[in-house]
């Protein structure tokens, strides 16, 4: 009669049989490396279950089923030991000791095999033998039990879930194996009937901790979907890396999986555990860009989801792992659920990153204009909306002064404004308007700025607008009226020799047959004398000319001021009725260009012969740091109302005319001095006679 | 034509001399002050036919002189200025100070000599 365990032994049969076909398809679909081990092992499994069930119904042992069992029992162990190792690798001394184990064991069975026979009783060494049998297996599958277990602390939910499912599905095998063992030993039959039945329904579990069904991962994946709310608003972060990477982890999380990017065409934004070469290899193997789906690429598994619903560029990529070794559609779901969100997270940073460099650049703009001394202004309607640090400094006022005004027209000179304001109503209907004008801007102390204004309408959102780059031109209209006062009075002094030259010239042309010998010696002197003076003041025009244009060569060296002086005096001696007298040590000297020095003692000596009195006096002296040079005489001195003025080309004194000179003598005395980096002034300190003085570096 | 009283007030003593050479040479009388303090002195003195003044000079400019001119009244010599600057704003000016004719430097011989026999014609005013 068939035993009511045997029933229950054959559903277990069945139970393990079916689980091990289950896995095989699942490898025959997906091409997931643990399956095959699973398969291998509960089909195993399966057989030895179904080889006691014909057994016991045959009655007797057919030969060989018992060392196939045993065989079939031993491999099912290492099958399981590969599974662990496909999922958590073993170390290479590991894996074989355990084959040897198994081996061992499983030779010893086939060597000294078991009593057989109904309530077999087992002595001596056959209980070692049962013993190591039933020792190996244990440590074959009770390792990966604890290990899974071990492995699973400190992991993110879902992996932790997928461990110890798996470490639950091993555990959930012994306690199946061990108490079928305890079944078949057991000598009361309700014990073993109970026992096998609760084997069985242990068989289910072994399943779900396999190939966990989509319930159990959605219930797995609870606890994460539950922060996503809050994660959503952390992944309004600032910067498109920062999100990426939350975004990935996060999407990590959700599956178990540990590998994974997101990446641009050209560039990798976030990655995890995974080279960005291999990412760009990965992204370049994609066959059909934006296309969700598994594939194998560059021996990954890989599930790469588009990050915008249009199927822009920018993907996610997971790579499946052991741990997570499959996704099932309703994770893809999720994912892609997922993927869309951080693509628009993603998308709002971009355009806010554009923005702020926008932002940036204007302001950078701004700044720049500033630096440069521009004024920059906006008006609505002649009112200030804002203007930059260089106009507030040019005006004088503060930014609310200005702003307090009506119309910035105010600051306008008075006889302009009403010029200004009818062509600011032009500019603002449209006409066309010059952008560009010089003007008189009034100061907050009262003075009057030369500006120039570089005026644009500007159609704003919020209505027109007038943007004006207020340039100072003070500085240049004053040099430019320098230069012009400069050429007419370099015009004049030249007429004068020429108006000389030309009319004694047509004089002798004309009346030369006429003239006494007393009126031929007039002419011919005149016209020397003209002629060398008009040969002067070319000569300093060209080097004025040249010092104010910089292209006056300076050659610095150190030199003995006295002999200078004394060189000097030699080739511009003193007229009949005046004396020099040279007062300078022998060891002083200066850092200076030799010609140019000359250039300026000679000119101020020949001052003194013109204008000064009958003794000169030139003295040099160490004033600790310069030396200063002083040229003075027992004359007249200089007119108080000529002293200002005294160093600007063209300024001579009312006798000027008898005495000869371009005028420009003292300038190009200061500008040598000053391009050799000393100075000259005339000290009014002196009470008698004039005395000019200057300095010049030491060497 | 008659000869005239020329007085030349000019601070250039080559400009004058040219100026004395090219007036004598046609038959006129020349008298030469080298600035216009008594340049007005001679003036005043000499009462000459016509002034050619130089209007720019240092201590009393031409525009000074014609300033002292035309504030004593003065009304016999005919007044010609004479200056560098040939612009037609300097050639007004020197018309409105007061100036009957306006030669510019450099002038040629003939220019110089036309201005002031031109001005010797008219009757005083």
């Amino acid at each position: 009669m068939v035993e009511v365990t045997t029933y229950f032994s054959a559903a277990l049969a069945i139970g393990f049989l079916s689980l091990g076909v289950l896995a095989a398809v699942q490898w025959r679909r997906r091409h997931d490396p643990p399956s095959p081990y699973i398969s291998a092992a509960l089909t195993s499994l399966g057989l030895v279950t179904a080889l006691g069930v014909i057994e016991d119904i045959v009655g007797e042992q057919p030969e060989g089923v018992e060392i196939a069992s045993l065989v079939l029992f031993m491999a099912s162990a290492y099958f399981l030991l590969l599974f662990r190792h496909s999922i958590l690798p073993l170390s290479g001394p590991a894996r074989v000791l355990s084959l040897a184990a198994i081996l061992a064991a499983t030779a010893l069975v086939l060597l000294y095999p078991l009593p057989e026979g109904e309530n077999p009783t087992y002595e001596g060494f056959e209980i070692l033998v049962l013993f190591s049998i039933i020792a190996v297996w244990g440590a074959c599958v009770g390792e990966p039990t604890f290990r899974f277990w071990i492995v699973s602390r400190g992991r993110p939910l879902v992996q932790r879930a997928r461990l110890r499912a798996l470490a639950g599905a091993y555990a959930a095998l012994i306690l199946i194996i061990f108490i079928a063992v305890f079944a078949i030993l057991g000598h009361n039959e309700t014990v073993a009937t109970v026992a096998t039945a609760s084997a069985v329904s242990l068989v289910p579990l072994l399943w779900a901790a396999f190939a966990p069904p989509q319930w159990l991962r959605r219930a797995w994946r609870a606890r994460e979907e539950d922060f996503r709310l809050i994660e959503d608003l952390a992944i309004y972060a600032a910067d498109r890396r920062e999100i990426a990477q939350r975004a990935l982890n996060r999407a990590l999380r959700l599956v178990g999986a540990e590998q994974g990017f997101i990446a641009e065409p050209e560039s990798t934004l976030a990655v995890e555990q995974i080279e960005e070469a291999e990412v760009h290899r990965l992204m370049a193997a994609r066959p059909t860009p934006g296309h969700s789906q598994w594939r194998e690429a560059l021996g990954h598994r890989v599930v790469i989801l588009p990050l915008r619903p249009d199927g822009g560029n920018e993907v996610m990529g997971i790579v499946a792992g052991p741990i997570a070794p499959l996704f099932g559609s309703d994770e893809l779901y999720q994912l892609s659920r997922y993927a869309e969100v951080v693509g628009v997270a993603l998308a709002r940073v971009r355009l806010i990153e554009q923005l702020r460099d926008q932002t940036d650049s204007n302001e950078a703009l701004l700044h720049a204009i500033s630096d440069l001394g521009e004024g920059f202004v906006i008006t609505q309607a002649g009112r200030l909306e804002y203007a930059n640090e260089a106009y507030l400094r040019m005006t004088g006022y503060s930014f609310d002064e200005l702003r307090a005004l009506p119309s910035l027209l105010d600051l306008s000179v008075p006889e302009e404004r009403e010029e200004l304001a009818e062509r600011l109503r032009q500019r603002l209907a449209g006409d066309q308007v010059s952008d560009h004008y010089e003007t008189g801007l009034m100061k907050k102390d009262g003075r009057i700025l030369d500006v120039e204004a570089a005026v644009k309408l500007l159609q704003t959102p919020q209505g027109p607008r007038i943007i004006s780059i207020i340039r100072d031109i003070t500085e240049r209209k004053r040099v430019q009226a320098f230069r012009d006062q400069f050429i007419a009075n370099a015009a004049h002094e030249l007429r004068t020799p020429i108006t000389a030259m030309v009319g004694f010239a047509s004089l002798l042309e004309k009346r030369r047959s006429q003239m006494s010998e007393r009126e031929m010696d007039t002419v011919s002197d005149a016209l020397n004398r003209q002629g060398e003076r008009l040969r002067l003041l070319v000569a300093n025009l060209l080097d004025i000319t040249r010092l104010q244009q910089g292209k006056l060569p300076l050659e610095l060296e150190p030199l003995p001021v006295n002999e200078v002086l004394e060189d000097v005096l030699k080739s511009t001696p003193a007229p009949e009725d005046k004396s020099v007298a040279i007062d300078a040590s022998d060891d002083l000297t200066v850092l200076a260009d030799r010609l140019r020095l000359e250039q300026i003692i000679t000119n101020l000596l020949t001052n003194a012969y013109r204008y000064g009195g009958e003794s000169i006096a030139v003295q040099a002296k160490d004033d600790g740091e310069d030396v200063v040079v002083s040229v003075s005489d027992d004359g007249p001195g200089v007119p108080g109302e000529l002293v200002p003025s005294l160093f600007e080309p063209f300024s001579r004194g009312e006798d000027s005319s008898r005495v000869g000179g371009s005028g420009l003598g003292l300038a190009i005395v200061r500008m040598m001095a000053q391009a050799q980096g000393g100075d000259v002034w005339y000290d009014t300190t002196n009470g008698l006679g004039a005395r000019f003085m200057f300095t010049l570096r030491q060497p | 034509m008659s000869s005239l009283k020329v007085l030349v007030v000019d601070d250039e003593p080559d400009i004058r001399s040219l100026v004395a050479m090219i007036l004598e040479g046609a038959g006129h009388t020349v008298i030469e002050a080298g600035d216009g303090k008594r340049g007005f002195d001679l003036m005043v003195s000499e009462s000459p036919d016509v002034v050619l003044l130089d209007l720019r000079m240092p201590v009393i400019d031409g525009w000074e002189f014609m300033r002292r001119v035309r504030e004593q009244g003065i009304k016999g010599p005919k007044m010609i200025g004479v200056s560098a600057h040939a612009s037609p704003d300097s050639i007004k000016e020197a018309r409105e100070a007061g100036c009957d004719d306006y030669v510019s430097k450099p002038f040629a011989m003939d220019d110089l000599l036309d201005a002031v026999e031109r001005s010797g014609d008219g009757p005083g005013s």
